[in-house]
């Protein structure tokens, strides 16, 4: 699948999922939002919520512009060697899939900030970890002149 | 005799001053973005839960130049800040909150206080904002760090 111009938002999600599925694990415990169901006991972690990504236009040269862009992923564990486990693989399976993020149109994809939070929610600690990526993609923009 | 002295870089250096307050700004804005998203995200966590609409009700809106959790439930307020010691509060007037068929019981009462019909026990309050804000802020530092490496490495830096 190729990002372009029309669909920036929701191929750059499309390939972001489309790689972390394939990861160890994550397979079942990937949404795009906080789940419908009740998450209040142990049995529901581990979650991973991919988020929208957020993008901005910057000049790139008279005829093309910039989608500088972040993906945010949170990761909602009741451990904390677990959390940080997750992360690993998260980070690990984007860097090596940059290649086919590059072939789909995005470049410079690289690892911007990871955040750390821990609440406790009713009987449990539940952990978050948010890992933030950062991307570029170049479109051909509209003439006006 | 004559003594040359050339300035090498100037331009360089001429265009980073031009470039760095934009892109500071830039970098700036969307670490306040980063880090407000983190304690909604926290702050929802951390609310008390019951019909969830509490934590349905915190998010961020952004201007051009400022970045603001809000928080629209009419009992968040209280939930955050108090309302006094453990009380009664007739259903009727929580009703329009909570919804017309959902009935109270002997599931509403906090200890020490004994069930009494029509009425729903207001509990202690429980903060949810303001620790979210001191875990955010923690990592606050550090993103505004990598925001100004970054503003520094676009301008030309």
């Amino acid at each position: 699948m190729t990002v372009s111009k029309a669909t920036v938002v929701a191929n750059i999600y499309k390939e972001f999922y489309d790689i972390l599925v394939t990861a160890t694990g994550f397979t079942t415990i990937i949404y795009p939002a906080w789940p419908e169901f009740d998450v209040d006991s142990k049995s529901n972690y581990p979650l991973i919520i991919l988020g929208s990504p957020d993008i901005s236009w910057d000049e790139f040269t008279i005829t093309k512009k910039w989608v500088n862009g972040t993906i945010g992923i949170d990761i909602y564990t009741t451990a904390a060697n677990t959390c940080d486990q997750y992360a690993d693989r998260t980070i690990d399976k984007v860097e090596t899939e940059r290649d086919t993020l590059r072939t789909a149109g995005l470049s410079f994809v690289s690892l911007d900030s990871t955040t750390k939070d821990s609440v406790d929610r009713g009987k449990i600690r539940v952990h978050i970890k948010t890992i933030t990526f950062s991307f570029k993609f170049i479109f051909t923009k509209t003439r006006t002149w | 005799m004559v003594i040359v002295v050339h300035v090498k870089g100037l331009n360089r250096a001429h265009k980073l001053f031009a470039q760095l307050p934009k892109t500071l700004n830039q970098e700036i804005m969307k670490k306040s973005v980063e880090f407000m998203g983190f304690v909604k995200k926290s702050a929802k966590l951390r609310a008390p839960r019951f019909t969830g609409y509490l934590a349905s009700s915190i998010f961020i809106t952004k201007t051009k130049n400022q970045v603001t959790l809000k928080v629209t439930a009419p009992y968040a307020a209280a939930q955050e800040m108090g309302a006094g010691l453990p009380h009664y509060v007739s259903v009727r007037k929580l009703m329009p909150w909570f919804g017309a068929s959902r009935t109270m019981g002997a599931g509403m009462m906090a200890p020490g206080l004994s069930p009494k019909k029509g009425m729903v026990v207001v509990r202690r309050y429980k903060p949810f904002i303001k620790p979210a804000l001191e875990a955010g802020l923690a990592n606050l530092p550090n993103m505004l760090i990598n925001g100004t490496k970054k503003a520094i490495r676009r301008a030309g830096g």
